[in-house]
């Protein structure tokens, strides 16, 4: 009988154990739970920053994590680095001083972080190649084709090599803007400006009537000449940048160590500017959500 | 020792059939009750999803209903000949400035030339007008149907960029006398319907977004990500199932679609919400559920556990009692099991194994009474004082040189013991107790002379029969021991006859002596064994122990008178030994 | 056996002609809102021309686009073999028309027109209903034709109508295209119309009196026509214009609706009223049935098979009729 009795016994805690088991409501993330993902930048104006952080905010969401911003100054960066705490980091700082430091600070306090644009191996960037390419393709082939740039940076090497295949046996010609056109423009049919000077370089020529108006500029955006140029067809197509999805891209890889695709940037002509698809692309400014 | 038979085991077979049957009936509780209560969850979860499209879905339509009668408000301020006066110009001016949301309004003629625009210039040519679609569509519903455009960049206007929704109505207005339909045009900016979508919540991600017409989208809550492929929403569920309910997997979690008309704007709001947020109470139930299923499982194992125990323990004692019984103890008793079934068994049982030790103790006693009886019989055969007095009679018979007598006394005495023995046999013939007891007689009349004297008168039927030995000597020595030496002078007759009457062998020793006082007689035959009476009650309860209770002794006597002892005995005894 | 086999073979060959005579059909009907009782009349003449063959099915909307898309949703998955539906919101009736699609059962839209774009995309949608545009043409031939018997109409002799207008509901088909055709038919009738005042009544009698009585302290003895979108406002007009002394001592004013109501008739008797239209339940409830039956078992549509005709593949235009009183002769046409 003993034996019987310990063995029901037995079965009754386990019963109990299982239905205290069973009833325990199920549990939901709580706000504690959160990860912050802190966004570093020196300037927190310009409608690049802007649509950066909101690519940054939505990946944050998707995430269920919270996002803050910070705006450093070189000035008060050393006090500004002592009140940080979170989980993540994204860094869009221009400065190279302050972002070494920045970067610095959180190698030593173990916060994952990601770079956009400048920094080092891991950066999160534009592809540069790709988007190059992008652009140079719908340029008619028939079309003779000059292509210019200003400074030959890191960014514009890469553009010229994904151009390479379009731009012929013809070189990259570099100007200066305030100098004189060079010659084998006039005889140009098309134009691959690669930089944002040398787009409006190309485009202030041909409103002084120095370039004619048939030639087909392809170039890469600036803040000012973006819609105007567009619509007046003075700029035949823009490679637009994607700060949105760089800082989606930055947001992700911070925070989970997932790379996506370094975007290619999109192409814009007057036909497609106004398409509800890149109306962020090409009026960062106006609140779309 | 009898075999022991195997056979299945009552407490395994109650066992299993217990937790069998309550298995089988929580497994068809489980079966039946669990997926309709799981549903009917699942129902009610997916119907509160319903309603709050429901009411989501409402709200905007209030929304958009508002903005028609915006509309409809701007076209009573319209005349019906714009171009005759312009003082509605400043009204339709106020109407945009109260209104907030309004990004621009504009009318417009059947070319496409503006009458008025709140944004002033144009910034391309009419001809740019009446190519848009919301002009076409709105001419073509001729001023009945507002026309809803989806979102886009208005660039009509010098003075701005604007992300809208163009809302456009035809409007009939006369010129030169001719009726004529133009458009009336009114921008709203897109974030105050993205506003009112993106707020719907469903579950922790669930969401809301709108669709139009052609199932493409209106407004999303990620609109921002689709627009730049970091995300897509599968819109076929939307184009198969147009409206109302239906299930799709999505992300590979199971997900409720709920689309619903949104009136008078050809739109729709399509809910999606995810099963295993919006039925959490679903998820916690079943948990629950099951947990019920292995705790009532688990406690019917118990209960059965005991269940069976409980009823078996009794049997399981029972066997082991008897069990010990059969191994010899016969002091082993049940003690009482709690059933009644069981009591009923276990008290019954005490009392078989009660009467069955009082049996034995009855034999055993029986037994030893025999043995007793027959040492005492054994004894009676060596009375030494009879043998000693025989004994003294030869040798006094040989002294005075009387040995005709001498050998007469011996060879009697011889023959006497002879039969006494009789081989160690219980029973002899009925000739050979006559001869016996003739035989002490003999030798009795030798010594008493004619003090008695005696008769024996044997049917010749009664003669091969058996009867147990030594009973009529002992009856004789105690005739002449007691009826003798009171008669003083007196010749004592005794006389022993056997004869046969019906199924009964009988004996009779009779005298004519003093007899036996009555309170004597009647515990002569009774009296616990001492020294008194040995002879009489030792061959009544010999012949009784033998035969059984019906034979033995029957005295009667007078005193005086005399004396008559009966002693009868089956004739038919069978052959024992 | 042989003849066993014979008459089994005999009756296999009789069972389709059979069964081609009287096959069962289910019929749904939707209403937008049955408390409408023109409404209610068009489904009442549905219901009476329904006969054993066919089972119908009809739901009440209640004015709501929700309740009624729930239902077309039922229809569908008993499935019905055709659907007469009187959607509550033309826009919407897109998503019935795509849904039927989807099932492939034809419906019948009725008395509130979908948009064009709409209809064509489904083979299967059609649409049987009253040419508002005729029936405000009837209204302006109507005050034409008063014009022209009656010159002493025009009160200021400068050949122009000066109208007062009350309209049904603003953006309702039937408003807007009653309005716009009377209208028209007052200039094509070379009577160049002259609008004094237009006002929205919602069809009601009562609010058609209040404007009107509005109009009449504004513009007085200018107006010299009323023209009403339906009969209720008429009556609720003429009622006004009693209470301002038309109708005795010889002072008149022509009025017309739309509907030819009971009550209409009644004014039409007492001269109050000059002219209706029909709008004709009947015919649109027959119509429809008739379409919907030849759709359910699968007939070829062929304007010999039907009351009016079939155009441009989809619609079916009961046309109104015009209703006056001559004495004597009561009411022609009708």
């Amino acid at each position: 009988m003993k034996r019987t009795v310990a063995i029901a016994l037995t079965l009754l805690v386990i019963v109990a154990l299982m239905v205290l088991w069973g009833a325990e409501p199920i549990q939901r993330s709580t706000v504690a739970d959160e990860k912050i993902l802190l966004l570093l930048t020196n300037n927190d104006t310009g409608w690049f920053f802007l649509q950066l952080r909101e690519g940054a905010q939505a990946a944050c969401q998707n995430q269920g994590a919270l996002l803050r911003t910070l705006v450093i100054s070189s000035d008060s960066l050393p006090a500004q680095l002592g009140s940080i705490s979170a989980d993540a980091a994204l860094v869009f700082v221009s400065q190279e001083e302050d972002r070494a430091m920045v970067q610095h600070f959180l190698q030593e306090n173990a916060i994952p972080y990601r770079m956009i644009l400048d920094g080092d191996e891991g950066t999160i960037h534009m592809d540069e190649r790709g988007g190059a390419m992008q652009l140079a393709r719908i340029i008619p082939s028939n079309h003779t084709l000059v292509s210019v740039y200003t400074d030959e940076d890191a960014a514009v090497s890469e553009r010229m090599l994904g151009a390479l295949d379009y731009m012929g046996d013809r070189a990259p010609v570099k100007v200066t803007p305030g100098e004189t056109l060079p010659a084998s423009l006039h005889f140009a049919r098309a134009c691959l400006a690669l930089d944002a000077e040398a787009t409006r370089y190309i485009v202030d020529a041909k409103e002084r009537g120095l370039l004619p108006a048939s030639l087909l500029l392809f170039g890469y955006d600036t803040v000012e000449t973006r819609v105007k140029d567009l619509e007046s067809g003075t700029v035949y197509a823009m490679l637009m940048p994607e700060p949105y999805t760089l800082g989606y891209n930055g947001a992700l890889a911070s925070m989970t160590g997932q790379m996506r695709p370094s975007p290619l940037g999109r192409v814009i002509t007057k036909r497609t500017m106004f398409l509800s698809r890149n109306v962020r692309l090409v009026f960062p400014l106006i609140q779309t959500d | 020792m009898t075999n022991k038979s195997r056979g299945y085991s009552l407490y395994i077979i109650l066992l299993v059939s217990f937790i069998v049957v309550a298995f089988t009936v929580l497994l068809f509780l489980f079966v039946t009750l669990g997926p309709r209560v799981s549903s009917l969850m699942r129902q009610n979860a997916v119907d509160r999803i319903r309603e709050t499209v429901q009411q989501s879905a409402s709200g905007f339509t209030q929304y958009t209903d508002s903005l028609q009668s915006t509309m409809q408000f701007a076209l009573s301020i319209l005349p019906d000949d714009p171009e005759a006066d312009d003082s509605w110009h400043e009204k339709m001016g106020f109407l945009k400035v109260s209104m907030p949301e309004i990004s621009a309004i504009a009318v417009f003629d059947e070319e496409g030339t503006p009458f008025y625009t709140t944004a002033g210039q144009l910034r391309g040519s009419q001809m740019e007008v009446n190519q848009e679609d919301w002009f076409l569509r709105a001419r073509e519903r001729e001023g009945i149907i507002t026309y809803f455009s989806p979102p886009h960049v208005q660039s009509l206007f010098d003075s701005q960029y604007a992300y809208v929704i163009t809302l456009s109505r035809g409007i009939r207005y006369i010129q030169e006398g001719q009726q004529r339909l133009g458009v009336l045009m009114m921008d709203i900016y897109y974030t105050q319907f993205s506003r009112l979508v993106n707020r719907v919540k469903l579950g922790d991600s669930g969401y809301a977004f709108v669709v139009g017409p052609d199932d493409s989208i209106i407004t999303h809550p990620r609109m921002s990500q689709i627009d730049l492929n970091l995300f897509n929403e599968d819109l076929r569920p939307v184009a198969d199932t147009i409206i109302g309910l239906s299930d799709a997997k999505k992300g590979g979690r199971d997900s409720v679609y709920v689309i619903h008309s949104l009136d008078r704007t050809r739109w729709r709001l399509v809910g999606i919400a995810f099963v295993d947020e919006i039925s959490q109470l679903q998820t916690s139930f079943r948990r629950m559920f099951v947990v019920a299923l292995i705790s009532a499982a688990l406690l019917a194992a118990g209960i059965a556990l005991v269940l069976t125990r409980l009823i078996m323990r009794p049997l399981t004692v029972l066997g082991a009692t008897m069990l010990k019984v059969q191994h010899g103890d016969l002091n082993a008793t049940m003690r009482e099991g709690g059933f009644n079934e069981i009591r009923v068994i276990s008290d019954t049982f005490n009392d078989m194994l009660y009467q069955l030790r009082e049996l034995m103790d009855q034999i055993v006693q029986e037994q030893e009474k025999k043995r007793l009886h027959e040492l005492n019989a054994l004894q009676a055969q060596i009375n030494p004082h009879f043998l000693y007095n025989t004994l003294d009679s030869i040798i006094w018979m040989e002294e005075r040189g009387k040995s005709q007598e001498s050998i007469r006394m011996v060879s009697a005495l011889a023959k006497l013991f002879r039969i006494s023995i009789s081989k160690g046999r219980n029973e002899i013939t009925v000739r050979e107790e006559l001869e016996h007891v003739t035989n002490y007689l003999i030798i009795q009349k030798m010594r008493f002379k004619e003090k008695f004297v005696y008769t024996i008168d044997a049917k010749e039927d009664a003669l091969p029969l058996r009867t147990v030995k030594l009973i009529l000597q002992p009856l004789a020595e105690n005739v002449l021991n007691h009826a003798i030496d009171e008669t003083l002078g007196e010749q004592l007759h005794l006389r022993i006859t056997a004869y046969t009457e019906g199924d009964d062998l009988v004996f009779t020793v009779g005298d004519d002596g003093v007899g036996i006082p009555e309170e004597k007689l009647a515990t002569l035959l009774t009296a616990p064994s001492g020294q008194s009476g040995i002879g009489l009650r030792n061959v009544h309860e010999r012949i009784q122990l033998t035969y059984g209770r019906r034979y033995g002794l029957h005295i009667q006597s007078a005193e005086d008178e005399g004396t008559l002892i009966t002693i009868r005995l089956p004739k038919y005894t069978g052959g024992k030994a | 056996m042989k003849r066993l086999i014979a008459i089994l073979l005999l009756l296999l060959l009789l069972a389709p002609g059979a069964m081609a005579q009287e096959k069962p059909i289910t019929i749904g009907v939707l209403i937008y809102n049955t408390a409408d009782t023109f409404m209610l009349s068009i489904a009442q003449e549905i219901r009476s021309q329904a006969d054993e063959s066919m089972t119908l099915l009809v739901r009440n909307g209640a004015n709501s686009q929700d309740v009624q898309m729930r239902q077309v949703e039922e229809m569908i998955a008993k499935p019905v073999d055709a659907l007469i539906v009187n959607p509550v919101d033309r826009t919407a009736a897109l998503f019935i028309i795509r849904l039927c699609q989807k099932a492939d059962i034809p419906v019948v839209f009725i008395n509130r027109e979908p948009l064009r774009e709409d209809m064509e995309l489904y083979d299967k949608a059609y649409y049987v209903g009253t040419q508002p545009r005729q029936q405000g043409q009837i209204c302006g031939e109507l005050v034409a034709e008063y014009f022209k018997n009656h010159p002493s109409a025009d009160k200021n002799g400068d050949g122009r109508v000066q109208y007062v207008l009350l309209k049904g509901e603003p953006g309702h088909q039937d408003a807007e295209e009653r309005t716009t055709y009377s209208v028209a038919a007052l200039e094509d009738a070379g009577l160049k119309p002259d609008k004094l005042a237009e006002e929205d009544g919602g069809w009601e009698k009562g609010r058609g009196q209040q404007i009107m009585a509005a109009f009449l302290s504004e513009y007085g003895d200018r107006i010299e026509a009323v023209i009403c979108n339906n009969d209720d406002m008429a009556l609720g007009a003429i009622d006004a214009l009693k209470a301002a002394g038309y109708f005795s001592g010889g002072r008149v004013m022509p009025v017309v609706g739309v509907d030819a109501t009971a009550p209409a008739r009644e004014a039409l008797k007492q001269g109050t009223l000059i002219g209706t239209v029909l709008n004709d339940a009947v015919g649109q409830g027959a119509a429809s049935l008739q379409l919907a039956r030849l759709l359910a078992r699968g007939e070829e549509i062929v304007n010999s098979a039907l009351r009016y005709p079939l155009q441009e593949n989809r619609f079916i235009w009961v046309p109104g009729q015009k209703v006056v009183y001559e004495a004597q002769k009561g009411f022609p046409g009708v």
